[in-house]
């Protein structure tokens, strides 16, 4: 009897084993490393549906710097895959390191992808170093329980600023404390909303100067509100997670942020599950939004399993792909395929990236950011100075430029000091 | 018994060296060699991935000669030593006065050193959250001075530039206060009882024993302290990295030595492209030599004194 148990556990145990190995001979496992937590359902369903043939994705997600456990795991060739930032200041160093290859290399048609997508993918060669696969907006948001309308010009937002500080209500959470909030996403939206395409165009050609009267007094606009009294009364104390707080909970109105915050892995609707968001472009002269491809995919050529990597490489090249990420994500995809979105905040921004974003993106622009000090440490701490009532917004625009021009700035010779 | 064929002296030299290898081995290979590895790093520009370039000692001039960076590295030496001399100071003097009152046999001291001790062993980042949250501008140290009037409006801890320093002193203060007062404590029960007994047949009253018997003894106790925080806060900027994150605002006030190697090494979250291991290899090689010859005379001067 104790022989049978035991013939019989061993081959229970084979069978199992046999399973799983032929599971595993049918099924390449190729690691994708990100910091977008919100894509974690999009690859759960990938793999379950098993819709890149032969290939099943590991996605490992590291919220904070995944530029250090890239550099460690590359150290022994992992990962197979990396969702890469946008700028070709970004991918320089993984270029150089042998780490990342321009995706001619795998033969991918990338021919539903617009010239705009691309950019943010392309090396300073180039040469197309990803698939690029989401496009994101900068802009105003509001909870939308507390403020509805729709003002047109800063005038009228303005007086909704009035109203909802007498109410008792932060009318613009500002998150002051981190850098990459700062400059990535509030000065770029006041860029935006304030300025215009043809400065912003020139600024990153070296033809128009920080210290410009459109530029200062965007920034002195902006200030304003803080005198006024318009802002949450100490900005500097106040991180992302406080100002996205104030806001959930409507005891802030609105806020400058990206989409991102409104998709359904935002922690923000775990705050308040009904929250309703509406977004505006900042309504100034430019009265524009700041789209930009936010991530591509980008590959390394030395995996052991490069077949593997070219397969999921093309599928993120898919209108399948495409339509999953606007259904899942509900996020806007990079590529130009058409997709069928329900979604109404989806296709709105969408529409907004498409038709009304700023042309020219100092953020991502090499003039200004591949020289040292680059343009974003300077501005998030001239934006900080600002905030702190330490400096004024014609010395915030000095301290941009002349720090350009220390730098070696395109155009320091036409703006300097 | 077998005489042994080599001479006391000799076998005492084996002996003592065969003592003392593995200490050397250990302290060689983690220790010695990756400090000789830092200073060849400090001689190259690398982004901590692919080739290096070779740049001398470009590195050293950059940060000392370059505003920009020498800027920030006089900013962030001058706060560390505020940041050292405030936690020493707390460390000594609040350390030593509940290390003193422990020591008295009052009632239910044996609690006040579990309470007292209490958050050393908790991890760093645990403390570092739940601080944050206790100082924020909605936390409850705000509600109950705005609550009992105390201030008008809540008091931004952490969002003003004159107050978040010595918060964040604050903050390692409450951690590890906890271990300087075990340092002290043993110090003073170590202090033999005949010479206090001696002290108070001689007419001392307890505040004069303490000042003329206890105090001197806990020398070595206070030097061993200062040593440790001193190296530790000169290294190290946790609670600064966890809250304020790499860019150590408001306006980097509270940048240390810390924080601005780490920026240096691994970029800000202002800028994660701009990333130079060699210049942070050369920042940390001009830290150790600025606290070296403290920690050296503190360490001698103990060890002459004892």
């Amino acid at each position: 009897m104790k022989l049978i148990k035991q013939s019989l556990a061993l081959a229970t145990a084979a069978a199992t084993l046999a399973t799983s190995q032929l599971a595993f001979a049918e099924n390449t496992v190729v690691e994708l490393y990100t910091w977008r937590v919100q894509d974690e359902a999009l690859f759960d369903y990938i793999n379950e549906k098993n819709l890149i043939p032969g290939v099943q994705v590991n996605l490992n997600v590291y919220t904070e710097d995944i530029e250090s456990k890239l550099r460690i795991d590359m150290q022994t060739n992992r990962p197979d895959l990396y969702h890469a930032k946008a700028g070709s200041a970004w991918m320089q160093p993984w270029i150089d390191a042998g780490v990342a290859a321009p995706v001619a290399d795998l033969g991918l048609d990338m021919s539903a992808f617009g010239d705009a997508a691309l950019a943010g993918a392309t090396g300073s060669d180039g040469e197309v170093y990803g698939v690029p696969f989401v496009m994101q907006m900068e802009s105003i948001l509001y909870n939308k329980a507390v403020f509805d309308g729709a003002p047109t010009t800063l005038d009228e937002l303005e007086a909704a600023f009035a109203e909802l500080k007498d109410q008792g209500i932060v009318p613009m959470h500002v998150d002051g404390r981190d850098g990459w909030y700062l400059n990535q996403v509030l000065h770029e939206t006041i860029l935006a909303g304030m300025t215009g395409d043809d400065w912003a165009q020139q600024v990153v050609t070296g033809e128009a100067c920080f210290t410009d009267d459109l530029y200062v007094d965007a920034m002195e606009r902006f200030k304003s509100w803080q005198d006024e009294g318009y802002l949450n009364p100490n900005p500097l104390a106040d991180d992302y997670g406080a100002m996205r707080t104030g806001v959930a909970l409507g005891t802030s109105a609105m806020m400058i942020d990206g989409i991102w915050s409104a998709t359904p892995a935002s922690p923000m609707y775990q705050i308040d599950p009904s929250l309703e968001l509406g977004f505006m472009a900042i309504p100034g002269n430019a009265n524009k939004v700041y789209g930009f491809t936010d991530a591509h995919l980008a590959y390394n050529p030395n995996s052991d399993d490069i077949d593997a990597v070219k397969k999921v490489m093309e599928f993120y090249t898919t209108p399948m792909f495409a339509q999953l990420f606007a259904d899942m994500v509900e996020a806007v995809p990079a590529s130009n395929h058409p997709v069928d979105v329900n979604n109404e905040r989806v296709q709105a921004a969408a529409e907004m990236i498409s038709s009304n974003s700023l042309a020219a993106q100092p953020f991502f622009h090499d003039a200004l950011i591949s020289v040292d000090p680059g343009y974003r440490p300077l501005v998030s701490e001239g934006m900080q100075q600002l905030l702190a009532g330490e400096i004024t917004a014609r010395e915030l625009a000095e301290h941009i430029q002349s720090g350009l021009n220390d730098a070696g700035y395109i155009g320091a010779d036409r703006c300097a000091l | 018994m077998p005489r042994s064929w080599l001479s006391y002296t000799a076998l005492e030299k084996i002996q003592r060296t065969l003592l003392l290898t593995p200490g050397v081995l250990l302290y060689g290979i983690f220790n010695f060699i990756p400090l000789m590895a830092l200073f060849s790093l400090s001689l190259v520009k690398w982004p901590g991935i692919g080739p290096k370039e070779f740049v001398g000692f470009d590195n050293f001039a950059k940060v000392l000669t370059q505003d920009y960076y020498r800027d920030q590295m006089l900013n962030a030496l001058v706060q560390n030593v505020i940041f050292f001399v405030v936690i020493i100071g707390s460390f000594l003097i609040i350390g030593t006065a509940l290390a003193l009152l422990l020591s008295f046999k009052t009632w239910g001291r044996k609690t006040y050193q579990v309470l007292f001790f209490l958050p050393y062993p908790m991890a760093g980042a645990a403390v570092a959250y739940l601080l944050d949250l206790f100082v924020h501008p909605r936390g409850p140290l705000n509600a109950f001075l705005v609550q009992t009037g105390l201030v008008d409006s809540a008091i931004p801890f952490l969002g003003d530039q004159d107050t978040a320093l010595i918060t964040m002193a604050m903050f390692y203060t409450w951690h590890r206060m906890g271990f300087a007062i075990m340092l002290i404590l043993s110090g003073i029960l170590a202090v033999r009882s005949d010479l206090l007994e001696a002290s108070m047949l001689d007419g001392a009253n307890r505040w004069q024993s303490i000042r003329n018997v206890v105090l001197p003894v806990l020398g070595p106790a206070f030097v061993l302290i200062t040593v440790i925080v001193m190296v530790d806060v000169f290294n190290n900027a946790d609670y600064v990295l966890l809250i304020m994150g790499p860019e150590a605002g408001p306006l980097r006030s509270t940048d240390i030595m810390g924080t601005f190697l780490f920026r240096t090494a691994f970029g800000g979250n202002a800028d994660t492209t701009d990333t130079n291991f060699g210049m942070a290899a050369a920042i940390g090689l001009m830290t150790a030599l600025l606290i070296l010859p403290a920690a050296i005379f503190l360490a001698l001067k103990n060890l002459r004194s004892s």
